[in-house]
């Protein structure tokens, strides 16, 4: 293995650790508020860190331009569906959680 | 044989998500369930190389289904207060019923095993006989070439069915004049601008998808049904994409998939030709042209689908001559 294949399996070792931590907070978090927050963060960021590994991993400007437009497509609908869900979500009369 | 980890995941997981969605007593979660179901399904295609199935099954197996029993669902719920099914009681039935439904299903899944493990092993089965004839074929995806040249008389008849279901789809609407109506609701301006984005790009990979069937992975289904997503989307987000048009000139559409198929296949015939035998310098166009029809016809009914279960379906005599979307 390169140093190149190094460097890319680390990003994407780093992306799975952001699904990972997305997975803990859908499970564990108290709200559908917090869990939205959770899972999108695991999206853009996990999704962008494995995009990231394998652009390296490829080495090839067209695919890792395919790649990065994955991600920006995802990143858009990630963002819509989250707003659009704590949107139906606040409407149907859920108060967000709070410590008590 | 090489198994590899993935694999083995994903049998188990699509068997244990096949197993939830059956015995879930929400139908809500059911078609959650049946949405990934669908995505793992298309993942297993994709192990078994075979993409183009692989993008059917994640299209219109799991987006485009899940949308219509979503769209299902709200509809009868806002009808109806929630629907729950209730837990079926299977143990209340006798012993000897219970002992011959376990026999039948072992004696089953004994019989689909042993004639799994019996298969004859490295079988290319009809692969060369596939690739010698595609030469002859007029495109250079075999599996194009199976769908529209070799097996064209599938291919019609799938087409066929689309045609009956919208029609019962009519028929159940009521006899006389439908259109699309939406209902007047909030359109999200995130949606709306969500959607100014994915509406031209979804257009342009649903033509990149049937122009590039003739040598890659792709499709009229495909493109069908990706087309069809953009006439979802535009009909939840509430969009006014209002475009009037005469009836008959909607029957058109809905009709001439199927039409255009079938008279190329009857208009090719003649000396030695059969039925759908395309003569060779012209199969190249007529299957293009088949495609592009049939792209049209299959993304303009499966969204009439869509409207049918979700309640966009107006069937009132007022604006009979039209169909609109258009929100309030």
């Amino acid at each position: 293995m390169s140093v190149n294949d190094y460097i890319s399996v680390f990003f994407i070792g780093v992306g799975v650790m952001f699904f990972i931590a997305g997975i803990l907070g859908v499970l564990r978090f108290p709200d559908i508020y917090s869990r939205l927050h959770a899972l999108t963060k695991a999206d853009n960021l996990g999704l962008g860190f494995i995009i990231l590994g394998l652009a390296l991993g490829i080495g090839e400007i067209s695919m890792a331009l395919k790649l990065l437009f994955i991600w920006v497509v995802v990143i858009i609908s990630s963002a819509t569906s989250c707003y659009l869900i704590a949107r139906a979500a606040l409407r149907m009369g859920i108060v967000p959680w709070r410590k008590l | 044989m090489n198994i590899n980890i993935f694999d083995l995941l994903l049998a188990p997981t699509l068997i244990f998500l096949a197993w939830q969605m059956l015995r879930a007593r929400d139908l809500l979660v059911s078609i959650v369930l049946f949405i990934i179901f669908g995505v793992l399904v298309s993942l297993a295609w994709v192990q078994l190389q075979a993409p183009d199935i692989a993008l059917v099954e994640a299209v219109i197996g799991s987006a485009l289904t899940g949308a219509l029993f979503l769209g299902c669902l709200g509809h009868m719920e806002s009808h109806r207060k929630k629907i729950v099914i209730e837990k079926i009681k299977i143990s209340k039935g006798s012993k000897v019923y219970d002992c011959f439904l376990s026999v039948l299903v072992i004696s089953m899944g004994s019989i689909l095993s042993w004639s799994v493990l019996t298969l004859p092993k490295n079988v290319l089965g009809l692969t060369d006989k596939i690739q010698s004839a595609l030469a002859k074929s007029g495109v250079e995806n075999p599996v194009t070439a199976v769908i529209l040249n070799f097996r064209g008389y599938d291919t019609l008849l799938e087409m066929g069915v689309l045609f009956l279901v919208v029609v019962s789809v009519y028929a159940l609407h009521a006899i006389e004049p439908v259109s699309i109506k939406i209902q007047p609701r909030q359109a999200s301006r995130v949606l709306i601008a969500f959607l100014h984005i994915l509406t031209p790009l979804m257009i342009l990979v649903a033509f990149y998808l049937l122009l590039v069937g003739g040598h890659a992975p792709g499709g009229a289904f495909q493109a069908g049904a990706m087309l069809a997503g953009v006439g979802i989307l535009m009909l939840v987000g509430g969009v006014a994409f209002s475009f009037n048009v005469e009836r008959w000139v909607l029957r058109f559409i809905y009709v001439i998939g199927f039409g255009s198929f079938l008279l190329i296949g009857l208009g090719v015939m003649g000396g030695e030709r059969n039925f759908l035998e395309y003569p060779e310098y012209l199969s190249k166009k007529l299957i293009f042209l088949i495609e592009f029809l049939a792209t049209i016809s299959i993304s303009f009914i499966l969204v009439t689908l869509f409207a049918g279960c979700s309640g966009f379906l107006n069937y009132g005599k007022s604006n009979s001559g039209t169909v609109r979307g258009v929100s309030a």
